[in-house]
């Protein structure tokens, strides 16, 4: 019995006096693979830069901005801002069947209390609210009640604007189409803007209205369908802008064929260069999707599958987007080409604008894809 | 039910709950189709290995089937065992804790002559991990991992007989089936890194056929052998990928190649016994899995065992005293062409249960596969065996009148 116990002792001192690890993470056991005894062989692990060559650019969207509380009147930074509207007589009713008197524009300034001139011109096409306006056509200047002047000095007070009523008339009874107005900025050094307050500023005695004055019963006032901010861009730039205002996106080309369908995309990144001091205004809360075509000058480029949302910083000269997961998605897709294409958020509703380095800059600025990928691992028959 | 019944219950429910699933420990179990399992009887296991002949009335789970015509009750019987290997390298050193349930038989006497059984049997078990650290040119770490799972294993139906009484002859066909599943995952420390995988599964079936005869020529003399044919499986592969359009699946096949073993024991009188066996299953010409024929070797197993039966005494009972010593040649030859050898010594006992009707059979095994010095690596081996088993007379209960 004694001798049994002092073999097993010696067993146990054989087997555990060598120390005890576990760690099932360690390479013991790769000799096998480097000797090729393990015929399987993992994928290999690569990293690559794929830079656009061309065909990267901005294209316009819209030029107004409908939903913000305030319309806009000046020119500042390059950017020339005109209200616009287009006033609601739908509901006139039996005021078509009455004279006006005298009929002026109720617009109310916010905050500044500078002045501008300005021309109020009447629309040669009726004015809509539409995400693709870009550019309006002006008809027949507007005077004012005495016909002798065109030329409006928009000031804080008083905020009435009178117009001649003639023309109101035939607007009410629809004699002369009212497509809608716009407030033309007659100032070429001016470097002011004025805000109005609009039809969603929340304050009903601030919104914009026609009041008319009839030559007997009471007065009405028309409320407008449309007001919104016409935005025209006076300064050029050879970079790729993203602006709002006038609402720029960024389109970016995607070479496809430079991904094998056969191995596996563990990250991939967009990475666009920010020209230095190129910001203005705020909120720079941006969107990259994937549009439905690639053709940039197709309406279907302006829709398309999100990718992925970010910030840009002011104080950074970098942006990366994340575009694994729609990467893949179009390679598994067995498409050759696409597009990436980044514009802000909430689009229409501030003037902004930042810009990127083009494809044309040189290698360290210009826009690119970053991936890593990995082939699959090859197993024995 | 009666005691005896309850006891055999008892036994059938503590194999078939051990842990079902197959999991070596060894480092070479990576390779081929995995580490041979040791499945059979541990009373033999602890005489060397499983190919040591003896008659004994218990042994329900030997391997050489015309072992079990000398069975005179319904028997069962079933092996597990504990594996604690260490496997080596001069940077590392890893320790794996595993289970492996590895065999299980109940054999019926049909008549005074002939023994049915059936049972399951473990064969290989391909079982192993090893993980690379990387660095992408970005310097984006990342980490591959390799892992080889799954299992060989035979359901054997076993006939037995005795031929006369110095001869028996066992026949054996089985239902083979299998797994062998390999896998690379590659995961980045980066967490917005996609992590991927790709794994090739080969789902294998097949049947086997085996024969075995055991002599007795004189009083305490045993001489046997057995050949199990070579096993053709049919293979369902399936390979997926994380890239889900490199998917797919074939049929294929695998030959196991045939085994053959040989045997003599010299009994002592009621005192002594020394065993030695030999085992051989020629992979020179396999195919598959990545080996072509002529680069792998023939397998070898030697065993040489001991039992001093009087052995020592225990309370009120004497249990015998059991060693052996087991050398065996892999078929793969690592890393050029050097032979990979394994060495077990082993020790045992067998505890009696009531009155000799069942038995518990414990073995320690105590080894090395490989070697740092000629492989580069090693295993160090330390597995405890536990048998358990046991047996009794079944009667058909006569018609009850009232």
């Amino acid at each position: 019995m004694r001798a049994l116990g002092i073999v097993l002792v010696c067993f146990l001192v054989l087997v555990f006096g060598n120390g005890c690890t576990s760690d099932p993470d360690t390479p013991l056991g790769s000799e096998f693979l480097e000797d090729g005894t393990i015929k399987s062989q993992p994928g290999e692990v690569f990293q690559d830069t794929a830079w656009v060559a061309s065909g990267d650019t901005s294209f316009t969207v819209r030029a107004a901005m409908f939903t913000p509380s305030k319309i806009e009147l000046g020119r500042k930074d390059g950017i020339e801002s005109w209200p616009i509207f287009r006033v609601d007589f739908s509901k006139a009713g039996a005021d078509t069947l009455r004279e006006v008197l005298s009929a002026s524009l109720s617009l109310s300034m916010t905050g500044d209390t500078d002045t501008l001139r300005a021309v109020f011109i009447e629309l040669g096409e009726p004015l809509v609210e539409s995400d693709t306006l870009k550019s309006i056509t002006l008809a027949d200047t507007i005077p004012d009640s005495t016909l002798t002047s065109v030329v409006r000095e928009m000031r804080f007070f008083p905020r009435t604007y009178s117009f001649p009523p003639q023309l109101v008339q035939d607007w009410i009874r629809d004699d002369d189409s009212h497509n809608g107005i716009a407030v033309v900025l007659d100032d070429t050094t001016t470097t002011t803007r004025l805000a109005f307050a609009s039809k969603e500023n929340g304050s009903s005695a601030l919104e914009p209205v026609l009041r008319v004055i009839f030559k007997s019963g009471g007065p009405s006032t028309y409320r407008m369908e449309v007001d919104g901010t016409f935005v025209r861009d006076l300064a050029v730039t050879p970079n790729l802008l993203l602006s709002d205002g006038v609402s720029r996106r960024v389109y970016i080309p995607i070479d496809l064929t430079v991904f094998d369908p056969r191995t596996l995309v563990h990250e991939a990144k967009l990475v666009l260069h920010l020209v230095p001091d190129s910001f203005l205004g705020g909120d720079f809360s941006v969107t990259l999707y994937a549009p439905e075509t690639a053709d940039v000058g197709d309406p279907d480029v302006l829709t398309g599958t999100a990718v992925t949302a970010a910030v840009l910083d002011p104080g950074s000269d970098v942006v990366r987007f994340s575009i694994r997961n729609i990467l893949s998605r179009l390679i598994s897709e067995g498409k050759k080409e696409n597009a990436l294409v980044l514009r802000y958020s909430s689009e229409g509703t501030s003037i902004r604008r930042a810009e990127f380095f083009t494809s044309s800059a040189p290698d360290s600025l210009r826009p690119s894809l970053t991936f890593t990928y990995s082939t699959a691992p090859k197993f024995p028959e | 039910m009666t005691p005896r019944r309850i006891w055999m219950v008892l036994l059938m429910v503590a194999a078939l709950s051990a842990p079902a699933e197959p999991k070596a420990a060894s480092v070479y179990s990576m390779v081929l189709v995995g580490e041979a399992i040791e499945s059979g009887d541990v009373r033999a296991i602890s005489l060397g290995g499983s190919t040591q002949l003896f008659v004994d009335s218990l042994g329900a789970v030997q391997l050489n089937p015309a072992l079990l015509a000398r069975i005179p009750r319904v028997t069962i019987g079933a092996t597990q065992y504990l594996a604690m290997d260490q496997g080596r390298s001069d940077a590392y050193r890893e320790r794996d804790v595993s289970f492996t349930f590895s065999s299980f038989r109940i054999v019926f006497p049909i008549t005074g002559l002939f023994r049915f059984g059936i049972g399951y049997t473990g064969r290989y078990e391909p079982e192993g991990s090893f993980s690379l650290r990387d660095v992408t040119d970005g310097g984006d770490e990342f980490t591959q991992t390799y892992t080889k799972s799954g299992g060989l294993f035979s359901i054997p139906l076993t006939a037995a007989f005795d031929v006369t009484r110095y001869a028996s002859v066992g026949l054996t066909f089985s239902f083979e089936r299998g797994t062998i599943e390999e896998r690379w995952d590659v995961v980045f420390d980066e967490l917005s890194f996609v992590p991927g995988a790709g794994l090739k599964k080969k789902d294998l079936s097949g049947t086997g056929f085996g024969g075995g005869v055991v002599l007795y020529p004189a009083s305490g003399v045993t001489i046997g052998g057995m050949c199990e044919s070579a096993v053709d499986y049919d293979a369902e592969v399936y390979e997926k990928y994380t890239q889900v359009s490199l998917d797919t699946s074939y049929s294929s096949t695998l030959s196991l190649p045939a085994r053959v073993s040989a045997g003599a024991t010299w009994r002592f009188g009621d005192t002594f016994m020394v065993l030695a066996s030999a085992a051989w299953r020629d992979f020179a010409d396999f195919e598959g899995l990545g080996f072509v024929p002529g680069s792998l070797q023939r397998e070898e197993s030697y065993s040489l065992g001991a039992e001093y039966l009087r052995g020592f005494r225990l309370g009120s009972q004497r249990l015998p005293l059991r060693a052996g010593f087991n050398y065996q040649r892999l078929p793969l030859e690592f890393p050029a062409g050097e032979a990979v050898n394994k060495y077990l010594v082993s020790l045992g006992t067998g505890i009696p249960i009531r009155g000799g009707k069942g038995k518990v059979d414990i073995a320690f095994l105590v080894g090395k596969n490989g070697s740092i010095a000629t492989n580069g690596i090693e295993d160090r081996l330390f597995r405890v065996y536990l048998g358990i088993s046991g047996g009794e007379t079944w009667t058909r209960k006569g018609e009850e009148h009232y």
